[in-house]
């Protein structure tokens, strides 16, 4: 016992010690990383070559030979930088990377859902001083779309091509269900019904379902958002949660039909069965699902992994009780941020620069296998160079882009915890394991209290 | 003289490279997070000393105490389920017959499995629409549950994937089933013992520093169950995923613990998170070890 009671007085001795001098030492490491300085510095060229390193959330195999090719050029007409890319690297690796130390000087996500709460957390840094420069024409941006990366009056994010979605829906699955392939669902109620005609349910397995609230993009959060279609507020001005209002209970009341309809183990077995989105096997290719709202992307998907498939693509439907949201959709895609560490920005802004040429931007959208529509009016404007490569279906999507005015998220200070415990909040409604008022009520009280914490 | 000195410091000379690398890159850290358990701390700006309030908001937060549970539910019932498994299965595979060495192997291989790869295999083999479990009950009539996709039947999933990758635990009982002396057995046989009797009275007490030994890499394991629950709990869409999925029902601590770290930034909370982890394995191991100490005298 004696002999015990020394060991543990000993151990923690050193624990005393170890913490003390570690608790002195971990202060000064955890020093606040300095913006670096952004304007341009009046020094002698720079004899050793400057490497500009940008990170990417998306895989090479969609962007890689058009960022490549870019990169390659720029690399020539400005022979004392070196643009190196980084693939599938997951944002969590990102923000580690910046606390050690080690950010790249530019990454790229998916969307500019973090765009508030990286700003906050004081991960990213603003590009305002470089906008002023005016190397980068902020008004051919299309209207709206630096929206959702300004957060308190600085642009943290620039987009970089962007996503529209729409109602998809196989003709062919229609014609069999005794639906007019050319009449589509114009309100929601209507797709409710289209998708119920469309439903094929076999000895209480479901065979194929006309709609799905929750498949492939396509969520009450997120990029493809169908919360935008019933005019619901996400973010209030002052960057605080918006799931008070209403609308929102008319977005999941509307949503979680056909949980309610089938029976959530029935349509949680259906969808464990389908293949992997963007594939030959997914759902829309192979005759599951008969109608998605989905990007531009999926016309080339369909294009390369089921040819034949006989689609039609149209606005998605909206709420009968709000006309006035007929031509509205939502609007955001790829976002390029500058980390506050990175060692280079005044090159990775050059780099910037010349990807925002119009030709260049058409590169990346048009002729990448991934698909996307251009963020900027000039490159919308030279569709036709690559209208060959591309199905007449995507010019729907560029008319749109150039003429209507879409919805565009706005960003908050807790605009990634906001879409987390709203997928979260979707699983529960949708399962049935709590009614929509209540789930509601408490997502929203939850995100206040994080908002008010920050 | 000199000679002494050089052989006392000779050997802390060959332990310098692995003591530098402790000191470095365990110690430091750990006791680095310690501090953070006691401040706010987002990376990007310096801690702020927030004393115990990290503790307290864990104690008030729901999801904590959902993680909590699901660790515990997976660490109570399947570490003894895992044990119990691998006990039986050694005992089977001690004997001498046919083929005893490739079955040995084949129980074995599945832990030489990267869990990643395990995981996803029994993604599959647990599928409710196309798994071969599902298809297998469908034969006999049985409609299957839909494992990963519900949360009452997750959990009971994943202990079937435990128990598959419990070849490590089966080859630590064959080495000690071998170690343990004949004559023992056949003194019991002569005195008229029964196969059961000489397996309860001989067998596993004598496997019983086996079964501790065991028991603690199992119980460290299933605290800090991460890998096989992240890779099933991203569900097979696109977008946004939810971790965790379904209902949190996967949602196991030290999951919780990186997504607080470094999706939501707050590394002094996660660092709280990490000492009540470490300070609760730690009880449980002395526990264990006092208790066996205890049955040894």
């Amino acid at each position: 016992m004696n002999k015990t009671l020394k060991t543990i007085s000993g151990v923690m001795l050193i624990v005393m010690l170890v913490v003390t001098a570690c608790a002195s030492k971990a202060t000064p490491t955890a020093k606040p990383i300095q913006p670096q300085p952004t304007q341009p510095q009046p020094t002698e060229p720079p004899k050793a070559k400057v490497t500009v390193n940008f990170w990417f959330a998306g895989a090479e195999a969609g962007v890689g030979k058009e960022m490549n090719t870019m990169a390659e050029a720029f690399n020539k007409e400005h022979p004392e930088i070196e643009v190196k890319f980084l693939w599938e690297t997951p944002t969590e690796k990102f923000l580690a990377a910046g606390t050690a130390g080690n950010s790249p000087d530019l990454y790229m996500t998916y969307g500019p859902q973090a765009t508030g709460s990286w700003a906050t957390a004081g991960a990213i840094a603003p590009f305002d001083e470089f906008l002023n420069r005016g190397d980068i024409d902020v008004n051919d941006i299309l209207p709206g779309l630096l929206g959702s990366t300004t957060w308190k009056d600085k642009v943290y994010g620039l987009p970089y091509g962007t996503d529209m979605s729409m109602l998809y829906y196989n003709a062919d699955m229609f014609k069999a269900a005794g639906l007019d392939p050319e009449k589509p669902p114009v309100t929601m109620e209507e797709l409710l019904q289209y998708a119920e005609k469309l439903t094929i349910v076999d000895g209480g397995n479901i065979k194929q379902i006309g709609w799905l609230p929750n498949y492939g993009w396509t969520h009450v959060a997120g990029d493809g958002s169908i919360t935008v279609r019933f005019g619901a507020t996400f973010f209030n001005k002052d960057g605080s949660p918006g799931l008070d209002d209403p609308r929102w209970v008319e977005v999941f009341n509307w949503a979680k039909w056909p949980f309610d309809k089938y029976g959530v183990d029935n349509v949680n077995r259906l969808i464990s069965g389908f293949g992997e989105y963007g594939t030959a096997q997914d759902p829309i290719c192979t005759g599951k699902l008969a109608m998605i709202y989905d990007g531009e992307w999926t016309v080339l998907n369909i294009k390369r992994n089921c040819p034949d498939l006989n689609y039609r693509v149209v606005r998605f439907p909206y709420p009968t009780a709000y006309p006035d949201l007929k031509d509205n959709f939502e609007m955001g895609g790829s976002t390029i941020y500058m980390p506050s560490g990175a060692p280079h920005k005044e090159e990775a802004w050059k780099f910037l620069v010349y990807m925002m040429k119009p030709e260049n931007i058409d590169m990346f959208c048009l002729a990448s296998t991934n698909g996307n529509i251009p963020h900027s009016i000039k490159a919308l404007k030279l569709y036709d160079n690559y209208k060959a490569n591309l199905p007449p279906d995507f010019k729907y999507f560029i008319d749109l882009a150039l003429t209507a005015k879409p919805t565009v998220i706005p960003a908050s200070s807790i605009s990634d915890e906001f879409f987390s415990e709203l997928m979260k909040l979707e699983e529960l409604i949708y399962s049935g394991k709590i009614g929509v008022e209540e789930g509601l009520k408490n997502t929203q009280d939850t995100l206040m209290g994080i908002f008010k914490e920050k | 003289m000199r000679k002494g000195r050089v052989d006392k410091l000779l050997p802390w000379l060959f332990l310098s490279p692995w003591l530098i690398g402790l000191v470095a890159f365990s110690l430091y850290p750990i006791f680095a997070t310690l501090f953070y358990s006691f401040t706010r701390y987002d990376f990007f700006h310096p801690p702020q000393w927030v004393g115990i309030e990290n503790y307290i908001k864990l104690v008030h937060d729901s999801v904590f105490w959902k993680s909590v549970g699901n660790t515990l539910y997976l660490t109570l019932i399947g570490v003894p389920l895992t044990l119990g498994f691998s006990f039986l299965v050694a005992i089977a595979l001690n004997r001498p017959f046919r083929g005893v060495g490739f079955l040995r192997a084949l129980y074995y291989l599945p832990s030489v499995l990267p869990p990643v790869a395990a995981a996803v295999i029994w993604a599959w083999v647990l599928n409710p629409e196309h798994g071969v479990v599902n298809n297998a009950l469908t034969l006999v009539g049985i409609q299957g549950p839909n494992w990963f996709y519900d949360p009452n039947w997750s959990k009971p999933g994943l202990l079937l994937l435990m128990l598959w990758c419990s070849g490590y635990y089966i080859i630590i009982y064959l080495a000690g089933l071998q170690d343990i002396p004949k004559p023992l057995y056949e003194a019991a046989e002569l005195d008229g013992a029964s196969r059961i009797q000489s397996l309860w009275y001989i067998t596993w007490p004598m496997l019983s520093s086996v079964t501790i030994f065991n028991l603690i890499v199992g119980l460290l394991g299933g605290l800090q169950y991460f890998t096989q629950a992240y890779v099933i709990s991203t569900p097979n869409t696109a977008g946004v995923a939810v971790t965790g999925a379904p209902q949190g029902s996967l949602l196991f601590y030290a999951m919780q613990l990186y997504i607080l770290a470094f999706k939501n930034l707050k590394m002094g909370t996660a660092s709280a998170m990490a000492w009540i982890l470490f300070l609760v394995s730690a009880i449980f191991v002395a526990l264990l070890l006092r208790r066996h100490e205890w049955e040894g005298e």
